[in-house]
């Protein structure tokens, strides 16, 4: 029943027996394979592309220390802190990993990106293929480089005000909590927007209509490119538990 | 004696500190930022504040070994306690050292200190010998690094015998380790442990590196930006009426009778050097005058954002082909023989383009120190991993540290003080330094600033009527004292007057002077001392070659010398005029840069107005390379 005389099967039987034929196709089969194997490791190698988890922020200036980037990725690493401070980076870290502590998440590719200024020009490709960004920021030295942060921060929302695609999520961890006196989250998105909005203000004549991404501070931490949302903590005390809870809520 | 000694990966985590004693301002930070990340890796040392720094990489594992001692107390024995340290610390964690996670949280520390007091007593001692590769097959996988000079002469049998002790200490850690304490010996066992389970993962999974995602993505980025547009055009033959007008003479005989005639010729000239299209458009303020570039610009980060990932999508499949036999083959390590000749064409290529040749030999020794020890691909070739080196690197270079916005600046300060914002202009004669100032005048006026020019040139013949055809052209006021004044008081006089009129930024245009002219130079860091500008701009020419770092270096040394205060001013930022008559010889920037850390603010494209752009990086560097 399953073979019936004129069925395909034994129309293409005959040809097998010629032996060109049967290389043909052992061949084609073998191609086929090779094919197959290669799709499967693309797959693992490429697909991860837009789903990277940048670690950003601003780097440490002479005297000063970095907001803690690798400190954080570090922690998510290895579920502590490391034993000595780091020192300025000069490439991206790079890791698929289950951050420490978690239960729930699912692999993912973390990127700690360097803060060097000198290395602007890749971050802005960084950002544009990332799925989530946490930006690092330094609360205990956040009065005194108020408009630095904002300043950086203010680069990143331009170039994701570009692209169009779902938002992204975009957390701020205020680091370094254990340093001062307790910074209420509000306090720190008060200031924080205030001043990336009066930097708006001060480049617009010069970089034109686009620079001006919002009027109030709550169009400008959510829109339609991203959403922010805030969370405090000490990478170098190992306290990154806000952070996981906001990666597990997306 | 040593104060510090550290070993730190490329990403930034620490793997072993061991300070003696405190050292004060981060010097491992320093390092990093003023040497490791511009690619200066060739100067071998670093000298800042009290300590000097040495260090040396291994490219293989991506880290570097650093050491930090009193600057007036210089260790001989620096460069030999460097090797050995590397050798032996790679050598004994090779294993370790290739796993990230494994990399993160072993404790170095623990199981290094040992060892490391050892060959920091031996290296002080002075009886320490270069390790010898224990095998001829080791070293040339290795690619042995350079033998320190001032390794000290050990005799024969004595080197000998060491180096068979040397040997022993490697090969046997279980006999060292029942001399350690109970700590260090769980450490030792955990690490070994570390070590076999790592050989197992190993041997089920042959390699297969991730592929650098970022780098294939610059590649990327790289070769989608465009080739060079061509620049303004070169029309500027001046018509009779038009020379008439500049023919000064005529017009101070019978002033009164030919004002009206002037102010037409004036006229005129203004719309020479504003085009047409830019008079409709001023009320339309902003971006519009840095036409080009920008659009270039967004046109490139266009592609990068919204159509990379099409084209990445794209070319997946010839990649993903090639990178799946890529893992499949055996990697190459590239030794100092490899580099050598492709680096020597590669200099020759940047001393073609106007680099000075002491900048090119130098950028291309710390790119082949950086490069050595890396895995080759089977298909990659060696000029192409030092063409990416180089393209990353340069560009690096090229951008600013900070946030370059001067109108964000000027209005800051502005609002914070109220004074005017001073720019002084300086540079050597005849490289355009007045009419970059009108282009610069012309771009804040377009921003909405009010803006008032000071003529402190008061030496060269024509140089204040000069500026007043720029300032009747542009409609701003020209503060001047005529000629034979001393500039310094001018200038002081131009702020004054500045603020009271409520202007936003005042232009101080200098004299041209040669770097070498003492008196003028002396006269140049007064003014500056005594009016404290907020910006110094240094006008250079894009046409110099070799000169071009000696003239920046000693206007900027002229400055400090001269100026009788603890922090004195230097030069803040760089602008390039005549860069539309180099076609892609544009070296000059590359070796300012390079040699002085002084970001280039503006280029300067043309006769007109509107020819002044800020630095396209990426198209720079294809120029530079191509």
């Amino acid at each position: 029943m399953l073979l019936e005389e004129n069925s395909l099967f034994w129309k293409v039987l005959p040809f097998l027996e010629n032996k060109f034929t049967v290389a043909i196709v052992s061949s084609c089969v073998c191609l086929f394979l090779l094919i197959c194997i290669w799709v499967l490791y693309v797959k693992r190698h490429y697909s991860p592309v837009r789903s990277k988890i940048l670690i950003v922020g601003r780097s440490g200036e002479d005297e000063q220390p970095g907001s803690g980037k690798s400190t954080l990725y570090h922690v998510l690493r290895t579920g502590k802190a490391p034993k000595f401070q780091s020192v300025t980076s000069m490439v991206p870290n790079e890791g698929t990993f289950i951050p420490r502590g978690s239960k729930t998440l699912k692999e993912a590719n973390f990127v700690d990106f360097p803060g060097n200024e000198r290395l602007k020009t890749e971050l802005e490709d960084q950002v544009l293929h990332a799925k989530v960004i946490i930006y690092v920021l330094d609360v205990s030295r956040l009065e005194t480089e108020i408009r630095k942060e904002a300043i950086s921060v203010y680069n990143i929302f331009k170039l994701l005000k570009k692209r169009n695609r779902k938002a992204i999520p975009i957390l701020i961890f205020c680091n370094k909590i254990d340093l001062c006196e307790s910074f209420p989250l509000d306090k720190v998105r008060q200031i924080l927007g205030e001043e990336i909005l009066k930097y708006q203000r001060e480049v617009a004549p010069s970089g034109g209509d686009e620079s001006v991404l919002a009027t109030n501070i709550d169009s400008l931490l959510a829109c339609s490119q991203y959403v922010v949302s805030f969370e405090s903590g000490s990478a170098a005390q190992g306290v990154v538990e806000p952070v996981i809870h906001f990666l597990d809520r997306i | 004696m040593i104060d510090l000694f550290v070993i730190f990966t490329r990403g930034g985590f620490v793997l072993f500190y061991d300070a003696l004693i405190h050292t004060e301002g981060r010097p491992i930070d320093r390092l990093i930022r003023s040497v490791l990340l511009v690619d200066k890796a060739g100067l071998g040392q670093l000298s800042y504040g009290n300590f000097t720094v040495k260090w040396t990489l291994s490219n293989q594992h991506g880290l570097v070994f650093a050491v930090v001692f009193p600057r007036r107390l210089p260790i001989s024995y620096a460069n030999v306690l460097l090797e050995q340290t590397k050798d032996s610390f790679c050598k004994r964690f090779k294993e370790l050292l290739q796993d990230e996670y494994q990399l993160l949280t072993t404790d170095f520390y623990q199981a290094f200190a040992r060892d490391f007091q050892k060959i920091l007593r031996n290296s002080e001692d002075g009886d320490l010998e270069l390790p010898q590769p224990v095998e001829e097959e080791e070293k040339n996988r290795r690619g042995h690094k350079k033998e320190p000079q001032n390794t000290p002469i050990v005799q024969k049998q004595q080197a000998g015998d060491h180096h068979t002790k040397q040997e022993a200490k490697y090969q046997s850690h279980s006999e060292t380790q029942t001399q350690n304490g109970t700590e260090e010996e769980d450490e030792q066992e955990r690490i070994r442990r570390n070590i076999e389970k790592l050989k197992l993962k190993k041997m089920k999974k042959p390699e297969s590196k991730r592929h650098d995602s970022l780098q294939t993505k610059k590649d990327e980025t790289l070769s989608t930006s465009r080739g060079k547009k061509n620049t303004g055009k070169l029309s500027d033959k001046l018509s009779k009426q038009e020379a008439k007008a500049l023919d000064y003479s005529l017009i101070n005989s019978n002033q009164d009778e030919e004002e009206s005639q002037v102010n037409q010729k004036i006229e005129s000239l203004r719309s020479h050097f504003i085009p047409q299209v830019e008079e409709d458009e001023k009320s339309n303020s902003d971006s519009e005058s840095f036409t080009e570039w920008e659009k270039e610009e967004e046109e490139f980060k266009g592609t990068n954002g919204t159509s990379l990932e099409r084209k990445f999508s794209g070319t997946l499949l010839s990649r993903g082909v090639l990178s799946f036999f890529k893992g499949l083959t055996t990697k190459k390590e590239l030794t100092k023989e490899d580099l050598e000749p492709v680096l020597n064409k590669f200099r020759d290529t940047l001393i073609t383009k106007n680099v000075a040749s002491d900048i090119a030999q130098r950028l291309c020794d710390s790119v082949g120190l950086t490069l050595q020890g890396n895995k080759l691909d089977t298909f990659g070739s060696v000029s192409r991993i030092i063409r990416n080196a180089l393209e990353i690197s340069v560009a690096r270079m090229l951008t600013p540290r900070q946030s370059d916005d001067l109108v964000a600046d000027i209005v800051n300060k502005r609002r914070e003080t109220g004074k005017p914002f001073v720019i002084v202009f300086c540079g050597v004669n005849g490289v355009g330094k007045s009419t970059t100032l009108a282009k610069v005048c012309y771009y804040l006026q377009s921003n909405d600033l009010k803006v008032m020019i000071a003529a402190c040139d008061t030496f060269r013949a024509g140089a204040v009527e000069q500026l007043r055809i720029h300032a009747r052209c542009l409609n701003v006021e020209l503060f001047e004292k005529g000629y034979a004044k001393d500039p310094s008081s001018v200038a002081s006089d131009a702020i004054h007057y500045a603020s009271e009129k409520n202007v936003d930024v005042l232009l101080v245009d200098t004299a041209g002077r040669m770097q070498d002219n003492e008196p003028l130079m002396k006269a140049l860091a007064k003014l500056v001392n005594l009016n404290k500008p907020d910006r110094v701009f240094f006008v250079g020419e894009a046409l110099v070659g070799n000169d071009a770092v000696d003239q920046l270096l000693k206007f900027n040394d002229a400055l400090i010398d001269n100026q009788n205060t603890n922090k004195p001013r230097e030069i803040d930022g760089i602008i390039l005029t005549k860069f539309d008559s180099i076609d892609d010889k544009v070296g000059a920037a590359v070796s300012m840069v390079y040699s002085t850390n002084i970001p280039i603010v503006f280029v300067g494209v043309g006769q007109t107005y509107v020819d002044l752009k800020k630095m396209n990086i990426s198209w720079f560097v294809k120029a530079l390379l191509r």
